[in-house]
């Protein structure tokens, strides 16, 4: 089995969205920060306020990608909307993280059916 | 609920402390994070980088020529990590809910601004000392060498104080340094706080709940 995808969040600015996802939500907790917070200053990369991890599937995207297994850390606010069990909208920028990761700019929840993939298209991320 | 925007003339700069809700609010040392404002308005801060990966596992790695990364173990401790300075642009992707002013308030991310009036020549220094910092970052430690210590370098290199932070070296230790030493001179707001980019200069904006 493949390995787990790592994708990072990062804000827009302003970079146009190269690949939209349709995922299934395994899971969504909050990111342990380990003692004291040690593990999400906010003076050290890879913070986010809140943090929280989602796990899961790409149902349908580029062929490299759908079917993969991957987890992504996005802040408290943007996981709101979304549900272990249910479907969303993933959309990545064209960049690379350092560390050669995926970048993650929006996120938003999707439709259960055939009607998802008509969302997806429609989907104006990152105005989400 | 008011908005305001301040502009920056080549005459004051500030400080903001991330995580301080009021100018009397004494955050714990963990929800602190000290960033700077230049003498044209653009927010500057420096940063710990982890060192590889996400969150949890192995290495990232390329998969079937993809070039897409796995799920990686980081250095996320704030010790023995490279410095780096963000600006404007970094921390529009980095730190998002510190310069996007509808981020911030979704996000909840409050902070105290430190206006701080200055002399022209203050000024200059400080902003040449950022560049000096951006161009040569060193090396970050949560503990003496972090965001508030290379902050304060900045603010005595350009002569703006004259000592280092009295006690540990925490961005609200080195905000009430400056209402002590700049006293007369400075200016509290807290609130969620944007930047936008007019021209070659930067507006700062505060929202208060």
């Amino acid at each position: 089995m493949a390995d787990t995808l790592d994708f990072k969040w990062e804000g827009v600015a302003d970079r146009p969205i190269a690949t939209k996802l349709l995922v299934r939500i395994d899971s969504l907790k909050k990111t342990s920060t380990g003692l004291f917070g040690l593990g999400n200053s906010p003076s050290v990369g890879g913070y986010q306020p809140d943090p929280h991890t989602l796990r899961g599937e790409v149902v349908s995207g580029p062929a490299v990608l759908a079917g993969r297994k991957f987890a992504l850390e996005l802040p408290g606010y943007k996981a709101k909307a979304l549900t272990a069990g249910a479907q969303a909208g993933l959309g990545l920028v064209a960049d690379r993280s350092k560390e050669g990761r995926d970048i993650v700019v929006c996120v938003a929840p999707a439709p259960e059916g055939a009607a998802a993939a008509q969302w997806l298209a429609d989907w104006h991320c990152p105005t989400d | 609920m008011s908005i305001t925007y301040y502009t920056f003339g080549g005459d004051r700069i500030a400080l903001i402390v991330r995580g301080k809700n009021a100018a009397d609010h004494d955050p714990s040392v963990m929800a602190q994070h000290a960033d700077c404002v230049l003498s044209n308005g653009a927010p500057i801060g420096f940063f710990g980088e982890p060192s590889a990966g996400g969150a949890s596992g192995k290495l990232p790695s390329s998969i079937g020529g993809t070039g897409r990364g796995a799920v990686g173990k980081s250095n996320k401790s704030g010790m023995s990590m490279a410095g780096a300075v963000y600006d404007f642009r970094a921390l529009r992707r980095e730190r998002e809910a510190y310069v996007e002013l509808s981020v911030a308030e979704g996000a909840n991310v409050v902070s105290t601004a430190l206006l701080i009036q200055v002399t022209p020549e203050e000024a200059a220094a400080f902003d040449k000392s950022w560049a000096a910092m951006a161009a040569n970052p060193g090396s970050f430690h949560l503990l003496g060498s972090n965001c508030s210590t290379h902050a304060s370098q900045v603010f005595r290199e350009s002569g703006i104080l004259s000592a280092g932070i009295p006690g540990l070296d925490t961005p609200n230790n080195l905000y009430k340094q400056l209402c002590t030493e700049r006293a007369g001179k400075v200016t509290s707001v807290s609130g969620w706080i944007g930047f936008t980019r007019v021209g070659s200069a930067y507006k700062m904006i505060v929202k208060t709940p």
